[in-house]
This record gives structure tokens, sequence and C-alpha cells, in this order.
């Protein structure tokens, strides 16, 4: 469409200085500014652009066609995303390697720079964010984009170029510009469009410069100006040495071919995320020890070495006969003075090792439901060997045993090791509390009335 | 380098290194290889065009006769992996401190996208892409309504969800340990889960010089590509 004669080398060289001068200019005025001023002109210039193409060409056409679009891609979706052409070859023989395969391949070869980028504009929102935002704008625009152009080029060709424009296939650069011809005002048209392809070289330019550093630098957030112009004249230079002497082409298939190494890299990379926010989970799931509500400022030193200290099964054997078997016959006596029937039981001195064998326990039996318990018992619990504080290093070490409480009703239990006879009695009370608003309830019934967890079998 | 805007021929490794002034951020074990890699296929492809051309493309015809079905396998499970985390209870991690607010507003954010993803292509296959299927489609008769039809749903298929899976896996698992582990912001971080402290060894600026000379080759052919003439 333009009268230079664009075949010369010197032309070629000189359009990636240009780009390449922009990209730098707009690298140094750093990621906010350049890159955001230009992704926002060229985002409004694409609408522009896309509305022309929608209210000139055959517009009602393109909006049935967008929604049969819609549907048989989604309909479709899962059997072409796993289609191999296993049992028959495609129609037009390589179609599957020469589109789908090359495109997946074009994608992931290109997933280190898109995506680099995209995560460094991306702090602050959330996983959830990040994915429905990638997976959705820019898919919806991009499906938008090529039924309004697709639509309207096989439109034309067939009813009003009757087979022209497709003859220009082969050649994507030219036919975009004859397409532009079948529409009005096509000279002013194919200049926005050159616009709007030169601006998308220039971020991507500066973008890749971007990127290239911060790969360079290891993530470095504070890296000197020069140095992302440096990078950008490295893109430009191996640019413009390739197109003087042939071998893009080259460069292209080796970076199609190295796709195959990366996409393995990210599956293990996929592999690695659900680990790494497995542990994210548990560690932000991890809430203030139960036993702690009760605490004010009060008995800190003593606390501060209870926590310190890793409690061995005898110490909390002690801390059961010292500290919760005279709360829970405190609780009992007084609610025998008032008519509540309750007992204590201990198993300590029967029971041997861990769990309900060696455990007290605090029963107030109900007639029709199930009684309420709160029993204490001691639980081994494994301790990495570098928590290890205390010199002993034998086996019997690798544990901490703390007094856990259980419940009737089976609900998670939880250490009681800082609590004092009070603080205790109170937890008792809180629990029992709740065991009558339960009982009380008449929507719990069902499960109030089975088996407790605690009952002797 | 007061001069590194000007085309000199190869990019001056040792030079650079040589010069670490505190003015210098870059990681010598990442850039230096990456520098000798780039410089060594610049001066393969640009002396032996053809030679490098057929090589490469038989390696890369290899490699699409063989593994064609992973690739198809391999995208699909980024999908379906992205789906499932924005499901589950992950998705309400922040990439960042539970505190981070985003820097860019949701329209920014948006358009830097596009932009940097999937501007240039858009253009060129927009009309190129529909209409090359309708000539030649997969399993319709070409030329006709099914043929379009056809076109329009491969067009989708191959620039919808599944792109920019591939796009968000990879950003995703870089903006989650860059921004959540606190690692740097580089494609070894995202390998920490596997390798722990070993990827500030030697395999962590292996993968990080593969992605460096990756990203600047696609960069460059890329510019390159659509410096041809197109008239």
């Amino acid at each position: 469409m333009t009268d230079w004669n664009t075949d010369t080398a010197l032309f070629r060289v000189a359009v990636v200085v240009v780009v390449v001068s922009l990209a730098g200019l707009s690298a140094a005025s750093g990621l906010d500014k350049g890159v955001r001023v230009l992704s926002e002109f060229n985002l409004c210039l694409s609408f522009v652009l896309l509305a022309f193409v929608i209210v000139c060409g055959p517009t009602v056409h393109l909006f049935q066609a967008l929604s049969e679009n819609v549907g048989n891609y989604l309909s479709g979706l899962a059997q072409m995303s796993l289609r191999t052409f296993a049992y028959e070859s495609p129609q037009e023989p390589g179609w599957y390697g020469q589109w789908t395969v090359l495109y997946w391949a074009w994608w992931i070869s290109w997933s280190p720079f898109v995506g680099m980028f995209i995560a460094r504009i991306s702090r602050g929102r959330t996983v959830r964010e990040f994915i429905v935002g990638v997976l959705l704008v820019p898919t919806a625009f991009n499906l938008l984009w090529m039924t309004a152009f697709g639509n309207s080029a096989i439109w034309i060709d067939t009813h009003v170029a009757q087979g022209a424009l497709a003859q220009t296939a082969g050649n994507v650069d030219a036919l975009l510009f004859r397409f532009f011809e079948y529409l009005p005002w096509a000279k002013a048209v194919s200049w926005l469009a050159i616009v709007l392809i030169a601006v998308f070289f220039v971020t991507s330019a500066d973008s890749g410069a971007y990127v290239v550093d911060a790969i360079a630098t290891r993530g470095n957030p504070r890296s000197p100006v020069w140095q992302r112009l440096f990078w950008a004249a490295v893109l430009g230079v191996t640019a413009a040495v390739l197109l003087v002497a042939g071998g893009l082409k080259a460069l292209q298939a080796l970076t199609l071919g190295a796709a195959l190494p990366v996409a393995a890299i990210m599956v293990a990379l996929c592999w690695g995320l659900w680990r790494g926010m497995q542990a994210d989970r548990a560690h932000s799931a991890q809430e203030l020890a139960h036993a702690t509500n009760f605490w004010s400022g009060q008995h800190w030193r003593k606390r501060l070495e209870q926590i310190v200290h890793q409690p061995t099964r005898e110490d909390v054997l002690r801390f059961m006969h010292s500290v919760v078997l005279p709360a829970m016959r405190d609780v009992a006596a007084e609610l025998d003075r008032r008519g509540v029937q309750a007992h204590v039981q201990d198993d300590t001195a029967t029971g041997e090792g861990e769990g309900e064998a060696a455990s007290v326990r605090l029963t107030i039996p109900m007639a029709e439901l199930r009684d309420f318990v709160y029993g204490v018992r001691p639980v081994r619990r494994k301790l990495p060997g570098f928590m290890l504080t205390e010199v002993a290093q034998d086996e019997e070490r690798r544990y901490v045993v703390e007094p856990v409480t259980f419940f009737a009703d089976g609900r998670q239990g939880y250490d009681i090791q800082y609590l004092r006879g009070e603080e205790l009695i109170a937890d008792i009370l809180r629990h029992y509390e709740r065991y009558l608003s339960v009982s009380a309830d008449r929507r719990t019934q069902l499960l109030n009335r089975a088996p407790g967890h605690t009952d002797p079998a | 380098m007061p001069n590194e805007k000007t085309e000199t021929p190869e990019p001056p490794a040792e030079d650079m290194v040589a010069r670490s002034a505190p003015r210098l951020t870059f990681a010598a074990p990442v850039v230096v290889p990456s520098l000798v890699v780039l410089g060594l296929l610049l001066v393969g492809c640009g002396l032996f065009p053809q030679q490098a051309d057929r090589f490469f493309s038989d390696m890369q015809a290899w490699v699409v006769g063989h593994f064609d079905w992973f690739y198809s396998v391999a995208v699909t499970l980024f999908l379906a992996f992205l789906v499932l985390v924005a499901a589950s209870r992950f998705g309400d991690i922040r990439l960042g401190p539970d505190d981070a607010k985003p820097e860019f507003s949701f329209l920014s954010w948006t358009a830097m996208l596009f932009a940097a993803g999937m501007g240039i292509g858009l253009m060129y296959f927009g009309v190129g892409e529909p209409l090359q299927h309708y000539l030649k489609p997969p399993t319709a008769l070409p030329d006709t309504p099914d043929a379009a039809r056809e076109a329009l749903q491969s067009t989708f298929f191959h620039w919808g969800f599944h792109a920019w899976a591939v796009y968000g896996t990879m950003g995703l698992v870089l903006a989650y340990f860059g921004f959540r582990y606190n690692l740097p912001l580089t494609m070894r971080s995202g390998l920490y889960p596997l390798l722990q402290q070993r990827i500030n060894g030697p395999i962590g600026h292996t993968v990080d010089a593969f992605a460096l000379v990756g990203t600047s080759a696609g960069c460059a052919t890329t510019r390159g590509d659509g410096a041809q003439p197109r008239a």
C-alpha cells in the first residue's frame, strides 16, 4: 500500500532501529509511564478499529456469527482440546501440526516473557482474580476480534469479492490491507492499522527489554535504566543482523523446538505451585492456640517457661494430677451441691501409653441424650529434629507430649497445657454451656441422641 | 556503557561483566552464558542461514512429529489446572502479603495484558487465520458454510482460553513465588518446591539463562518478522 521500496535491507534495519529507539525511550521512562501509556493508547486504537470493522462490515451477520461461534467453541472445547487426529489425518494433511501444535509451541515459547510481564503487573491481586482476569478478559476480546475480522473477511470473500480476497490468503501481511480495500476509507484505515502494529511492536520490544533485564538481574527491582536500554539494543541488534544476513527463520524454528522442554518444565511448575500453595494454606490456617484465649499479662514468665519447655509424658501426667483433676473435682462438687449429677474418672493409673487409656474425664450424664464429657489425655506429637531444644536425643525424645482435650461429640481437641486451675474451670464451663444450648436445640436432636464417641464400647 | 544505544554488531559480553561498577545489577552466572549462547546463535544463523534453517527446522519437525500429543495434553492440563486452582480455596491467596493492594487499576491491567501478549498476532491473523482455515479446513469441505463454521471454531480454539492458560500458568507461578514467597521474580523461583536452596546454584542459573535466551530470541524473531515488507 506504500510506494516505498520495502524490500531493501536498509529499510528493514531502519524499521528495527526506529522501533528499538522508541522502545528504549519508553523503557527509560519506566514501566508505569512508558508501557502503560502506550498500552492504553493502543487499546483505544484497537477498539476504534474493531468498531469500524463491525459497523462497516456485515454488522448483523457478525453478531449472529459471534453468538454461534461462541456456542461452537464452548461445545467443542473438550473434544478440540485433546484432539490429536490419531484415527484419521485431517482432511488438510499437516493441519494439526501446522496450526494447533505450532500455536501451542508458540504460546509456550513466549510464556516466560508474557508470564513474567503479567506477573510483574499483578502484585496484590488474589490468585482467583489473576486467573479469572487472565483467562477471561483477553479471551473475550480475542473472540470478538476474530469474529469481526474473520467473519467479515469470509463474508466479503463470498458475497462481495467472489473469491478474490481468498487468493491472497497465503500472505497474511498483505491480506489485512487487501481486506481493508473492501471497506470504506481504506487508505485511512490502513494507516491506522500500521500505527497500531507499530505501537504493538514498540510495547512488545519495551516489555521484552524489561523482562530480559528482570531475568538478567535475578528480579532486582532497582536496576539502572541503561541496562534496559542495553537489552533493547541487544534485541534490536539480533533482529537487525538476522534480517540482513538471513537466519530469522532458523532462530524462529529453534525457539519453537525449544518449547518442548519449556512445556515439560511448566508441568513441573504446576506441581510445585500446588505444593507451594498447600504449604501456604497450612501456614495461614494455623490459628492462635485455643488455650491462649484466657491469657492476660499475668503469670507471663511462667507461661514463657512453659512455651520454651518441651514437655514429657511425666510432665503431662503431673499436670493432669495437679491441675486438671482438682479442677474437675471442684466443678463436679459444685454441680452436686446444685443437684446435678456429675463424676470424675481418673484412668491415669491403669492406662498404659497414650490416648484415652491414660485419660481423666468429667462426665455429666443426661437422660435420653449423650452425656457431657470433658476429658484430657496425653497425646504424643512428633517434632522435626531442628526443633528439639533439650539435650536428650534418644528415640523417646523425638516427641513432645501434650495434654489434649476430647469430647463426647467427637469435636477436635486442643492442647491445654498452659491453663491454670480457674482457667481450666472456665473452659469446662464454656463447653458445658455450649452442651446445654445444643441439647435444647431441636435441630440437633438427631445427632445428640446417638451414642457418644467416648462411651465405653 | 555510554554508547549502548548505537548499533554495535555484537553484544560486548566480556566487556560488560568486566565493568562490575556499583551501577551494575546483572547476575553474571546468568548473563554471561546467555550472551555467549545468543552471540553464537547469531553468528551461526547469520553466517549459515540456510544450514541453520534446515537444521533447526528439521529439529522442530521432529519435535512436532513425535510430541504433538504432548503439547495438546500439556496445554489442556494447564487450563484445567488454572480452573481448579481458581475454584479451590487457593484462589483466595493474595499475590503478595495479605494486605497488598494492586498497583494498577483493572482497566490498565487488562490493557497491559493484551499489548504484551498478543497484539501483533491479532492484527495479522484476525483476517488471515479464519480465511486460511476456510480454504483448507481440517474436517469440513473447503469453501462451504461448514468450512466457515469450523474455521471460526478453530481460530477461537487457538486464540482462546488455551493460549491464556499457558501465559497464565507461567505468570501465576512467577507472581506467586515472587510476591508470596518473596523469591526473585524469575523462572527458577518456580522450581523452589522441587529444588529448594539449589535454585541458587547451577540448575537455577541454567533455567534462567534458558529463559533469557528464549525470550530474547522470541522477541527478536517476532520483531524481525514484523519488519518484513508488507505492501
